[in-house]
């Protein structure tokens, strides 16, 4: 091989970039799952899926094959069946928590709470009165954006955000 | 006990033979062609020191350090904000948050600034994010310049929004011809902590109280972990009140634990206790990220899209006596990770030290594209992503809506505490700190806080640098 071959042969092999090999759904999660396997012996078992409980699915639900082992395909399907915010809870075997400032709202409530909260923020910041308290908590336990009682709040905010020159947001009623 | 700033690296000599440095500079250095598509992956609140290819010990983020082998990996990036609306701003317009807006509850992006999904959709990109609400919900105006906007996930993970934007790759025409765009969003390692089974106490040693004890209560409880000031828990003081006080470290606990009957100091097992909870949000998200990957390999997007992995900012976990991420600049809450993947994984392992900033990315990328509509051609992090040298930042200028206000340089940080409209910083007086309603804080290389305070004043002043 002449060396104006070996060098186009080198141009080649060095900008060709390596192939990455395939992203696959249980080669994700199978590093997440030797996690688990507290005793490395290659299994998931019922004792150790146990330890880390968190109001999850209970095993015989995960182990989809029912042979014992929690296996990468299986978490797969553990994680995409979960929802991502409304496990909230002590362990299923403990009673929950109920009222106080320490119960958490569920996902939906807490969007209602942060826009009504956010937008009365903005209104006392420039000295204008905020939304009576008993109201947004009517608001947001109903965890709707168009419900009545959200609503209701928004129209005592309206004629003050406007009064602002601020453009009405776009996504509320 | 406050993070060691780290020295950088020294740039890691290459390992392979000369040829292939020769074949590099001759050869593959032209710019990369504009991709079919871009994806630019947030996950919110996510430290970059939690990631093995960023130095993480735990082994929590196997997709992650995966996808950096096959990125350009820019190891010293910082964000511009330390909470999720003014940091994402500073990313979509390629702007320091204040020259955008007051940073307040009521910041909004100018409807006249440009941003990275308007200069993209006017140039007939098809723009799209799917976000997790909260901050970046519709009502701050983020959506501006996107033709899609979906925030409907509230307070929501990757696990959600991922799966929305593969749905609508699949319901989009890619017969159109037209690029697209796609920003996707989650709070997966956002407080509260807690994530579903078993990413949740599957990084906890097993305790007999687990579920009852104060740090894991704070750990699911959403927001719980903001209340944490000076090493104690204060559930009963509003967020207004918190948010209503300057100077954290100095005022903070004082005040709170006068205010607040309820207040109780977390012990060191609380806090390993949601130390270990923050790292099951880790997995968590990196799971989620994997899965999405997945979901793009699945159909043949990865040799044909460049997708970029960010986070907005880290997260105190303690080492400051507090958590969450307003309450100061330190590293924790501003060094995050930026990985940049080339269709098919070009230039894939590439590590860059230089000194990059959240503001740098949106020019970055639209100049990959052949587009100038947030800086001039040629930008020195497009450079560097396609393999020339990167020298960095002298300093990256990081911002908080606490009065904060941050110059990061390559082994040293400058920050200032109780900057305010009320309270201009100038010239003049940081040659005379401490001044009445002003403290600064040097850490790291003395020999580089001349050039911050230089970089501080430079920023501060009208018309000056990004």
């Amino acid at each position: 091989m002449n060396r104006h071959a070996l060098a186009f042969l080198t141009l080649t092999v060095a900008c060709a970039p390596a192939a990455p090999t395939r992203w696959t759904e249980a080669d994700a999660l199978a590093p997440h799952r030797l996690r688990l396997d507290l005793n490395h012996d290659g299994r998931v078992t019922k004792d150790e899926y146990e330890r880390t409980l968190w109001r999850g699915p209970d095993f015989a639900s995960a182990d989809l094959d029912g042979d014992g082992d929690l296996s990468a395909p299986e978490l797969v399907h553990l994680v995409q069946v979960q929802s991502s915010t409304a496990f909230d809870g002590p362990p299923a075997a403990e009673p929950a928590p109920s009222g106080g400032p320490h119960s958490a709202p569920d996902a939906d409530q807490e969007h209602v709470l942060e826009v009504l909260v956010l937008l009365g923020d903005a209104l006392r910041s420039h000295g204008l009165p905020g939304p009576n308290p008993d109201a947004v908590a009517a608001a947001v336990t109903t965890g709707d954006l168009n419900s009545p009682e959200t609503l209701a709040v928004l129209d005592t905010l309206r004629p003050a955000w406007l009064g602002q020159g601020w453009a009405w947001p776009a996504g509320l009623p | 006990m406050r993070p060691p700033i780290p020295a950088l690296g020294t740039p890691r000599a290459s390992t392979g033979p000369l040829w292939c440095i020769i074949a590099l500079t001759l050869g593959c250095a032209s710019p990369v062609s504009s991709s079919e598509g871009v994806i630019l992956i947030s996950l919110d609140t996510l430290r970059a020191d939690h990631l093995g290819v960023y130095g993480g010990s735990n082994g929590l983020t196997p997709n992650l350090d995966r996808f950096a082998a096959e990125s350009v990996v820019f190891d010293q990036t910082y964000a511009a904000a330390n909470e999720t609306l003014y940091s994402h701003a500073a990313l979509f317009t390629g702007q320091a948050p204040s020259r955008l807006s007051s940073l307040s509850r009521h910041f909004a992006i100018p409807t006249e600034a440009p941003t990275l999904a308007g200069v993209l959709t006017a140039a007939g990109w098809d723009t799209a994010g799917f976000v997790a609400g909260g901050h970046l919900s519709r009502y701050f105006g983020l959506n501006a310049g996107f033709s899609t906007w979906d925030d409907a996930s509230a307070w929501g993970s990757l696990h959600d929004t991922g799966p929305k934007a593969l749905a609508w790759l699949d319901a989009r025409d890619s017969k159109n011809g037209r690029p697209f765009f796609i920003f996707v969003h989650g709070y997966d390692t956002h407080d509260r902590y807690l994530k579903p089974t078993p990413f949740g106490y599957a990084f906890t040693a097993p305790e007999p109280d687990v579920g009852q004890s104060l740090g894991s209560l704070i750990a699911r409880t959403a927001g719980a972990a903001g209340h944490v000031i000076d090493g104690v828990y204060s559930p009963s003081i509003d967020d207004e009140a918190l948010l209503g006080l300057e100077h954290p470290r100095f005022d903070r606990g004082r005040g709170i634990r006068t205010l607040d009957p309820d207040a109780k100091p977390l012990s060191p097992a609380d806090i390993v206790q949601l130390n270990a909870v923050y790292d099951g949000s880790v997995a968590w998200a990196d799971a989620c990220f994997g899965l999405f990957m997945a979901g793009l390999d699945a159909r043949g997007l990865l040799d044909r899209v460049t997708v970029i992995v960010l986070s907005d900012h880290g997260e105190e976990l303690g080492e400051a006596g507090v958590f969450q991420h307003r309450y100061s600049l330190d590293d924790a809450t501003t060094h995050v990770p930026l990985m940049v993947r080339l269709p098919g994984g070009a230039h894939g392992g590439r590590r860059l030290t230089g000194l990059t900033s959240l503001v740098d990315v949106a020019p970055a990328i639209l100049d990959l594209q052949g587009y100038q509509g947030l800086g001039d051609a040629g930008h020195p992090v497009r450079d560097a992503i396609l393999g020339r040298d990167y020298p960095g930042r002298s300093s990256v200028i990081s911002e908080g809506a606490l009065h904060l206000l941050s110059a990061r340089g390559p082994h040293a940080r400058l920050t200032l505490e109780g900057v305010s409209a009320e309270n201009p910083l100038a010239a003049s007086l940081l040659a005379a700190i401490p001044v009445d309603g002003v403290s600064l804080r040097a850490e790291g290389d003395p020999e580089e806080i001349p050039a911050l305070r230089r970089d501080l004043v430079a920023f501060r002043t009208p018309g000056g640098p990004r």
